[in-house]
């Protein structure tokens, strides 16, 4: 949470500024990956008939360029991502959807 | 976790013969992953894709209409991995995801309200001839005289129907102007589903957890940086701005068409040993049951057809005309005068060799193979089981497609026409 409260300014004029060219470069980002997976990561239909999918793709330069870049570039800054740079309420709201309500609908269950 | 649990639990694939067991147990072990680490989310939208993209082969659908049902959880991972790509050379910005998240929700939902405007569709549209043409398609939850009954019975709520779901796919847009927004955007849009499932069949439950994960993510998992979203001005009208822009970033849907009295549908029966003939449910023909559930078949159909899935149209003339038809004569000569033809020997081949791959590789099993994990997926569109349908009672020998006009008039469903149009060898 330090770490986010470092990073993140005020909105002031300049925390402004900063928030929309970041906005604005997540939108093209989001536009320009959203067309590349749709070209690129669509195999011909007899890789489908293999038993892995997943291997298939690996096999076209294209589409494992496509899968592996993506996840490379991700993984390259691993330890400086996580979830708590979301905020300590973010992760807990994620588990407390999961494991708490899917728990007490298990005991509910168990109890008919 | 909800788009992974769909694509991991999907039904066996008769048309490839391919379980594909590994993808699925990696895009669930990626799933479980991404609890531990947000990197793994990048992992997942590229398994996704792929494993879903299979269905594009060999009948479509392609494009959007493959992506409708999951569309809106699978954007908004889009979004987070390029969020988590941006984070790795820019300083991250946790409130610029979060805007741009209800920005995607707001667009998901106002882009088919634009079409709906321009089609007139709150003054021309009458909502109860979906759930007529639904009940026609298979949704039977009543007995037919019971069903027509409440039809009418609720006539009067068409108006109110057509207005309060233009509103609701409007708020939305103005979820940034009041954080109260909240509480009346997502429980409404869920609630929206929930209506179009109990008309249709058609379920959105997809798109129903991910707006209840949203409502819990703004209600209790916001970071504090974020409260300041909803009290900017900025960010309101930069919604606005964002939405109007999102056909140059990604496409949006536009799902808007009127719904007519009258019904152009396809029946499959299969004809199994020794000659016996069973009705085929749609949602028999899972992983595939999407494009037998919207029955877009009419590349088998020589014949010029003026109507969609579900009575549709998007031409105010076709509708208006079918206002006025009586009979088969006035259908016929409205389907030569205004409708379009949509054989195609090509796509009517590719069919034959989905069916004869299909039923090849069920008939050398006992029962239907389900999804590896025992727990299928719940249906898009969903059809309630037939007692006289094929269930495995014996090998399928053949297929046979019905074309089927029906006509919803004075209060009753009548049928007018049924032919064969289409038969499929299984050898």
């Amino acid at each position: 949470m330090q770490e986010v409260a470092q990073q993140e300014k005020p909105f002031d004029a300049s925390g402004k500024t900063e928030f929309w060219i970041s906005a604005t470069m997540l939108l093209v980002g989001y536009g320009l990956y959203h067309r590349a997976i749709e070209q690129y990561l669509i195999l011909p239909e007899f890789r489908y008939s293999e038993p892995s999918i997943f291997l298939a793709a690996l096999k076209s330069p294209k589409s494992a360029l496509a899968l592996l870049l993506p996840i490379a570039l991700v993984f390259s800054r691993f330890r400086h991502l996580s979830w708590d740079q979301f905020g300590e309420s973010t992760r807990a709201t994620l588990f407390h959807l999961l494991f708490d309500n899917g728990s007490r609908i298990l005991r509910c269950r168990l109890r008919f | 976790m909800v788009l992974a649990y769909y694509v991991a639990a999907y039904d066996f694939n008769l048309y490839y013969g391919q379980n594909h067991v590994w993808d699925r147990v990696l895009l669930l072990l990626v799933a479980i992953l991404v609890l531990v680490h947000p990197a793994f989310a990048v992992v997942s939208v590229g398994l996704i894709f792929l494993i879903i993209s299979q269905f594009r082969y060999p009948l479509g659908p392609t494009g959007i209409s493959l992506w409708t049902d999951k569309r809106l959880p699978f954007d908004l991972l889009l979004l987070f991995s390029v969020f988590l790509f941006l984070c790795t050379f820019r300083k991250k910005n946790v409130s610029v995801f979060i805007f741009l998240v209800l920005c995607t929700h707001a667009s998901m939902y106002a882009w088919p309200t634009v079409l709906k405007y321009q089609l007139d569709w709150v003054s021309k549209n009458d909502v109860m001839n979906l759930a007529v043409s639904a009940y026609i398609n298979g949704w039977k939850l009543l007995p037919e005289e019971t069903f027509l009954k409440w039809v009418q019975r609720l006539g009067w709520l068409n108006k109110p129907i057509l207005v309060s779901t233009m509103i609701i796919e409007l708020l939305p847009l103005f979820v940034f102007f009041h954080r109260r927004m909240i509480w009346v955007v997502f429980p409404t849009c869920a609630a929206m589903h929930f209506g179009i499932f109990l008309a249709s069949g058609i379920f959105f439950w997809k798109w129903i957890l991910t707006n209840f994960a949203l409502l819990a993510l703004c209600f209790k998992g916001l970071p504090a940086q974020c409260q300041d979203l909803f009290s900017r001005k900025d960010t309101a009208w930069g919604c606005l701005a964002i939405v109007l822009l999102t056909p140059w970033c990604s496409r949006p849907m536009q799902l808007g068409w009127y719904d007519c009295s009258f019904n152009s549908h396809y029946d499959i029966e299969v004809q199994c040993e020794g000659g016996a003939i069973y009705p085929l449910e749609r949602s028999f023909m899972s992983p595939y049951d999407l494009n037998f559930a919207q029955n877009k078949l009419g590349y088998l159909n020589p014949d010029p057809v003026v109507v969609g899935t579900l009575g549709a149209t998007a031409d105010p003339l076709i509708l208006s005309e079918l206002n006025n038809a009586r009979s088969l004569d006035d259908v016929i000569q409205l389907e030569q005068r205004l409708g379009k033809v949509h054989h195609s020997p090509k796509m009517a081949s590719q069919f034959d060799r989905f069916l004869q791959n299909y039923f090849r590789n069920l008939n050398k099993m006992s029962t239907k193979p389900i999804s590896p994990f025992g727990l299928s997926a719940p249906h898009h569109i969903w059809f309630p089981v037939q007692e006289n349908g094929y269930c495995m009672q014996q090998s399928v020998e053949k297929v046979l497609v019905y074309h089927i006009r029906t006509l919803y008039q004075n209060n009753k469903i009548e049928q007018l026409s049924r032919e064969l149009i289409h038969e499929v060898e299984i050898y």
